[in-house]
């Protein structure tokens, strides 16, 4: 298994991402990918950028726990995370997840756990700018934190 | 031993904090000295002195919400601490 966890400022390609994924490893199968996207109305309001913090050395090393904790209970072949950080507009990436395994279902549930944990772990916090010129921190959701339980009851 | 101020005392930890509390607090992260806490000094103590010597707005510190690391790996705030360590405070987390 190989793991791959990028923080940066820069954009990312999905189609290169993928490639990238397919030659770290012999035998996939199937390429689960999730892309977080940058709303432009979270809640009724109008968002003008978001700024995204985290805290370096501690982000990647709680992004490479959450993917080997996957690795546990899935036969997954290779993961890569990138997390984009710093200003961003509505409708841009955020973040890439890509799961590959041999067979689909260990794809798609190995990516949304990676994603569901990486919610709830990994420490970023973003910080709202609106077109009224208001800005605030982002509140954690009870729905991130509803989706660890169904981890975690399986 | 050189006495230069700008030298880390040696019994000194770093304390990083984030987001919110980062711009509530005004400062990103510092050195604190582990010898100004009599006894094994834990995670709840350096907290409590924090408190004591920076005024009643670092109660945000101890606020039931607030996530505690302590050289990046989450922490209880009765673990203990030693020289060199990083100790983080910062609020829920809101990635992805």
């Amino acid at each position: 298994m190989t793991a791959h966890v990028r923080i940066c400022e820069d954009d990312f390609s999905i189609d290169l991402e993928n490639s990238l994924l397919l030659e770290r490893s012999d035998g996939i199968g199937a390429i689960a990918n999730f892309i977080g996207i940058v709303r432009n109305h979270p809640g009724d309001r109008t968002l003008q950028s978001m700024q995204l913090e985290h805290y370096p050395g501690m982000t990647e090393r709680s992004i490479h726990e959450v993917i080997e904790r996957a690795c546990q209970r899935w036969p997954l072949l290779a993961v890569s995370v990138i997390h984009r950080i710093g200003c961003l507009k509505a409708g841009e990436q955020i973040v890439y997840v890509g799961v590959a395994s041999a067979h689909r279902q260990a794809a798609f549930d190995g990516c949304g756990f990676i994603m569901d944990f990486l919610k709830t772990e990994a420490p970023f916090w973003k910080k709202e700018t609106l077109l009224t010129g208001e800005s605030n921190w982002v509140s954690a959701r009870d729905d991130d934190q509803q989706a660890l339980r169904k981890w975690q009851s399986e | 031993m050189a006495q230069d101020g700008d030298t880390p005392v040696k019994s000194g930890i770093t304390v990083r904090l984030f987001a919110s509390l980062r711009e509530d607090l005004g400062v990103p992260s510092f050195e604190f000295d582990l010898s100004s806490i009599d006894g094994e000094p834990t995670v709840l103590q350096v907290r409590n002195k924090l408190i004591e010597n920076n005024g009643a707005n670092w109660l945000a510190l101890a606020s039931a919400d607030i996530r505690i690391a302590v050289n990046h790996t989450l922490a209880q705030e009765s673990m203990s601490l030693q020289s060199g360590d990083e100790l983080a405070f910062f609020p829920p987390v809101t990635g992805g």
